[in-house]
């Protein structure tokens, strides 16, 4: 089939004067997708409990800068890091550094392939867990409550295509399930642990022959069909798991969530969003130890997944973002700790072919008591726009599903 | 000490037990209460702590004295400081908000659906008028149709809780092994006494997904192999009501093992319809 450019897209859309569905563009395509691209994956890593964004990209003081740290220092005299030894560049008058445990995410921004977008979040920002990791679902203003997950928005868009029949599943959760960018709608989304575990436990299990007007019994057996049509389409792909020999992986659950993810996308299941999560960050007391072990697992999970894609060719299919409910508060508690608090920077993972990694992008919230919103650092991006940025990565439109954001500017090649 | 309850003093009030209780205990989220009286009533809980022994006590000093604002009401006890606790919470059950939201929970446990407007607006009328009793307003609500009426049952799914121990219940039966039924139920997203964060688990059709029916279905078919011999046969005639909360779903599989029939064959049938998550 004749390869066919962009510039020839864009002129033929316009000259027709409506949009149309072309199919997909080869691989080596750019990192914004004119057309849904099946083969494509979103991984969705999900900071449970609120990041301390602070403690992750630091601001330090250098010649230059002298006096960058010293609102940070001074509101954490306990918390406060100082080593800065994965510097990633300057912003709002501070020059920045990863956390000193997260050394494979500062390997992965000096290869081009990480992107940070600092000063995530929104405005009106909500404190809660639950209610805050509501709104990052479903993609809504702080203020009001949507029942549908942004995705689930994206995917049932009138102008988006219905999920091809060889696709196993709109999205599969890893993790804490019930967190679910993907909720209603109607879409088939899998629930879990990993592939192999899934044909294990669905084998013999009978796809329900009609419904009921209970909707409780409809949904368990909406989710037995659902089952039923995953396994037959996984049970040709996963005839023998893929195993890799580069990627050293945290131990613990994320990291089996990494290696799992891994193995399905390997073996061809490429699924438009996968979701894993790392739990735990909640720290409102005790938080340096806690919070430096799991930026470590969050490194080194994002490294190996990175790198066992890499090795089966597929790195270059997979767009890797983080979230979280929330950011936390600028002044450390008097528990070693922080409570919720409001921005946060937010990871952007791809190959050099779709992103253009090693830069940061947004600006970084001042810390002043005068730049504060009480106590809280103010946004600068918002979170939508690392939406509409992966909306755009896979090819799906996202102007109906979370209007008035674009994506990040110069993020997606 | 629950919410950091006990890191929470003066000059740096830790508002996670204050916003835990507002959110998720009293009134809900973003009802009535603003980001002020969050901070407002940490304020009114510091010096609140605990004993080496872990016997309850107040200490002044910690305590952040002068006035604070709670819900549009002020409160200030000066130096009987552990007052300022007691007021907030005095103010927080004043508001009509707080008997309608743990209303709304006892129907979301035990009802389920949509809960009927003017019906909780009378019973929370009378659960704050009666102090909050839980009791009398556990007996209103058990004695309604909203709970009695037949055509509402089944109509909810079953935690993994209710599933195995209700279960095992039913049919009379003690598991073989109680530890694996915990850890059973953790795999069907539910470790118990263990929640995964304050508000408890989520519920409803969350119980069910692709990974927890499936294990929850590889478990009941253990268990139906397991429980076939032990059953009184004299349960024979009524295993179908013992044991489901509507009507089977896949009528066809239990018509070929009617109830005359050998127990066993009719146990395993059941134990792996779809209608056995149901409640």
């Amino acid at each position: 089939m004749a390869r066919i450019s962009r510039r020839d897209l864009l002129r033929a859309a316009c000259a027709a004067g409506v949009g149309f569905v072309l199919p997909g563009i080869a691989h080596g395509a750019p990192g914004v997708a004119a057309t849904p691209q099946w083969g494509r994956s979103l991984i969705l890593v999900e900071l449970d409990g609120g990041n301390d964004g602070l403690n992750t990209v630091i601001p330090y003081a250098n010649i230059d800068y002298p006096n960058a740290d010293i609102d940070y220092l001074a509101a954490r005299p306990g918390l406060g890091i100082t080593t800065n030894i994965h510097p990633v560049g300057i912003s709002s008058g501070m020059p920045l550094t990863l956390n000193p445990v997260m050394t494979w995410a500062k390997t992965l921004f000096t290869a081009g392939e990480l992107a940070i977008v600092l000063g995530v979040g929104m405005p009106n920002p909500n404190r809660s867990h639950f209610r805050g990791m509501d709104i990052w679902n479903t993609g809504s203003d702080s203020t009001t409550v949507l029942g549908s997950g942004w995705l689930t928005r994206v995917f049932t868009d009138p102008g988006a295509p219905a999920l091809p029949a060889t696709s196993v599943a709109h999205g599969a959760l890893l993790s804490r399930s019930t967190s679910n960018p993907l909720l209603g709608g109607g879409l088939r989304v899998l629930a879990m642990k990993d592939g192999a575990d899934f044909l294990s436990d669905s084998n013999g299990v009978i796809d329900p022959p009609s419904s009921s007007s209970n909707p409780a019994l409809q949904h368990v057996l909406n989710v037995q069909h659902d089952v039923v049509v995953a396994r037959g389409l996984l049970s040709n792909a996963l005839t023998t798991t893929p195993t890799f020999t580069t990627p050293s992986w945290p131990t613990g659950g994320f990291g089996e969530q990494c290696l799992a993810v891994a193995q399905l996308i390997a073996a061809g299941i490429s699924l438009p969003v996968y979701k894993i999560s790392l739990s735990g960050f909640d720290h409102h007391s005790a938080q340096r130890d806690k919070h430096d072990d799991l930026l470590a697992q969050l490194a080194r999970g994002l490294k190996g997944l990175r790198d066992a894609l890499d090795e089966k060719g597929r790195f270059n299919d997979v767009l890797i973002m983080t979230y979280s409910e929330f950011g936390r508060r600028v002044e450390e508690n008097d528990s070693g700790g922080t409570d919720h608090g409001t921005a946060a920077p937010h990871f952007v993972i791809g190959s050099t072919a779709n992103i253009v990694g090693g830069a940061l992008y947004g600006t970084q919230p001042r810390l002043d008591s005068a730049s504060l919103d009480r106590g809280d650092l103010v946004h600068s991006t918002d979170y939508r726009k690392l939406y509409a940025t992966a909306g755009s990565f896979l090819g799906f439109p996202t102007s109906t599903a979370i209007p008035g954001h674009t994506p990040i500017s110069g993020l997606l090649r | 000490m629950f919410l950091n309850s006990d890191s929470n003093v003066k000059g740096k009030p830790n508002e996670n037990f204050a916003r835990e209780l507002l959110e998720l205990f009293t009134l809900g989220e973003g009802q009535v209460y603003t980001e002020d009286d969050v901070v407002a009533v940490a304020k009114c809980f510091t010096g609140y702590g605990l004993t080496n022994r872990q016997q309850w006590q107040f200490t002044q000093t910690k305590h952040e004295t002068g006035p604070k604002t709670v819900l549009g009401t002020a409160i200030d006890n000066g130096v009987n400081g552990e007052k300022d606790g007691d007021d907030a919470i005095d103010t927080i059950l004043a508001q009509n908000r707080c008997a309608r939201f743990i209303v709304e929970k006892l129907w979301a446990e035990f009802i389920g659906g949509t809960p009927d407007g003017a019906t909780v607006t009378s019973w929370a009328a009378a659960f704050k008028a009666g102090n909050y009793q839980i009791k009398p307003l556990l007996k209103t609500l058990f004695k309604s149709t909203w709970f009695t009426d037949t055509a509402q049952r089944g109509r909810m799914l079953r935690s993994p809780i209710d599933l195995h121990a209700g279960l095992y219940r039913s049919l009379g039966v003690e598991p073989t092994s109680y530890s694996s039924e915990v850890w059973q139920a953790s795999q069907e997203d539910q470790h118990l006494l263990s929640p995964p964060n304050v508000r408890g688990w989520v519920g409803g059709l969350a119980w069910i997904n692709a990974k927890s029916l499936l294990e929850r279905r590889t478990h009941l078919q253990w268990m139906g192999n397991g429980v076939h011999n032990r059953v009184n046969p004299l349960l024979d005639g009524v295993l179908d009501q013992l044991v489901l909360a509507a009507p089977a779903y896949d009528t066809a599989a239990l018509a070929a093992t009617p109830p005359s029939w050998d127990p066993r064959r009719r146990i395993r049938t059941l134990l792996v319809d779809p209608a056995i998550h149901l409640r």
